[in-house]
């Protein structure tokens, strides 16, 4: 039996408070229902200038680690790379107008179910899925950031839009009772994302997290 | 549901060669061949174009001999990634630690933290914080590794019968130009280009050519020959 001492009190508070906090449209209110354009979003890839992160992946049981270069090659075609420390090129996907190409993959990672994985959790941090959706808009009183929410048959995404730079902050992608996967994103001062953090539950798990890389791109 | 191995215990009894496992050979490689003194020398390589070696057993035996005669190898090294489809390079540096028979302490330093180390029988990758540990003997692939650069160290690279090797030269550099035998080896590499000075003294450069032609670059500078180096570079916790 719970006896009401201070330390129970406070425990119970702080779960409270974790049930209340964890809920995304906690403080959201339902504004509207809109279709979500190009520029209602900012873009994760860089039009100008290729990016370069630092990549830890943990899929399953494996943890892969190298260099994700993500580089527009032409306003409608993007390339996504990714190589180990040493040089070796594990993928590259082509993305063109949303739809993932697999370019080249490394013979071991050369499995339909891991390719599919990592292509839907990939869209899902580049925000692939987002453009032509139609969406309910729901807003803060504080006017901070508003939520785009999504979904198909199956899963509901819940994207935390900041409201002055239009920069997604966090992505929370639910099942019918589970939280499935999130996504939390950091940006530098030009509005380029520096830390992106994806944790993707499930029988094949995944984790990635991604460290801008800087001054090591030469043309 | 299809099970995922481990992606190195997936390597087990296949035989192909990742890039890495390239590369990690030709480090030894370069411990064969390397000595002496060298700057930054990508300038060198603006010269007269490469023609085959006329006299091949005299160059063999001046390696031989660099081989027999280091026994350690310090040197900071840059490492380039030419990406022929995005035209894209990718620089990363740090440095490297050799010590006969199987010591090697591949380090990164920019623009991130990662290192590789082979201690005898063993491997370990420390990336940032997390030390992973692989038993060479476990593994197929590590004891390809591991026997290509124990045939480098011992001088016994240049009959492998694992490479096809052409002998170049032109007014200032010589060029060795490895092309993989194996079939399995084939279907990821093209070929590995190793420079040396004219002198024998030293490898310049490194160049590993992939099908796609993406080339990986590796440049050497202030390196040590023959100085003491503390076993701890070669323990990673």
């Amino acid at each position: 039996m719970l006896r009401l001492h201070p330390k129970n009190l406070f425990l119970s508070s702080l779960f409270i408070t974790l049930i209340v906090s964890c809920s995304p449209s906690y403080k959201y209110k339902l504004s509207r229902t809109e279709v979500i354009t190009e520029s209602d979003i900012h873009s994760i890839i860089n039009k100008d200038s290729s990016l370069l992160y630092k990549a830890k992946i943990n899929l399953y049981t494996n943890y892969y680690s190298g260099i994700i270069l993500l580089k527009q090659t032409n306003p409608t075609t993007s390339h996504l790379l990714f190589i180990t420390e040493l040089g070796m090129k594990m993928f590259e996907f082509e993305i063109q107008n949303n739809q993932f190409k697999l370019i080249y993959v490394f013979e071991p990672l050369n499995k339909q179910r891991v390719l599919e994985i990592i292509e839907k959790d990939m869209k899902l941090i580049l925000l692939q899925n987002l453009v032509n959706k139609k969406a309910n808009v729901f807003e803060q009183k504080n006017q901070v950031q508003h939520i785009f929410q999504t979904s198909n048959e199956k899963l509901k995404y819940y994207h935390f839009i900041q409201n002055n730079t239009n920069v997604v902050n966090k992505i929370i992608v639910k099942g019918s009772v589970f939280t499935k996967a999130k996504v939390n994103y950091s940006y530098n001062n030009n509005l380029k994302a520096t830390n992106i953090k994806l944790k993707h539950r499930g029988i094949f798990s995944l984790k990635i997290e991604l460290n801008k890389i800087s001054t090591t791109l030469k043309p | 549901m299809r099970e995922m191995k481990p992606f190195l215990s997936s390597l087990k009894g296949r035989r192909f060669y990742p890039l890495s496992t390239i590369l990690l050979a030709c480090m030894f490689a370069l411990t064969t061949f390397m000595r002496g003194e060298v700057g930054f020398l990508s300038a060198v390589f603006t010269q007269t174009p490469f023609k085959p070696v006329k006299d091949t057993l005299l160059l063999k035996n001046k390696i031989d001999n660099m081989s027999k005669q280091t026994n350690s190898i310090e040197s900071d090294f840059i490492q380039t990634k030419n990406l022929a489809m995005l035209s894209e390079k990718i620089t990363s540096e740090g440095h490297f630690w050799f010590q006969k028979q199987n010591n090697l302490r591949w380090e990164y330093s920019e623009p991130f933290k990662y290192i590789i180390v082979i201690n005898k029988d063993k491997i370990l990758i420390k990336d940032e914080n997390k030390v992973k540990k692989y038993d060479m003997n476990a593994n197929k692939v590590f004891k390809e590794i591991n026997d290509v650069m124990i045939s480098c160290v011992n001088g016994n690279i240049l009959n492998s019968n694992k490479f096809q090797i052409a002998y170049f030269e032109n007014d200032k550099n010589y060029k060795l130009e490895l092309t993989p035998t194996n079939q399995a080896m084939k279907e990821n590499l093209k070929k590995i280009n190793i420079y040396f000075d004219k002198n024998v003294t030293s490898v310049v450069k490194l160049e590993m050519v992939e099908l796609g032609d993406d080339i990986t670059i590796i440049d050497f500078s202030n390196k040590k020959l023959n100085v003491k180096i503390t076993p701890e570079k070669f323990i990673l916790k």
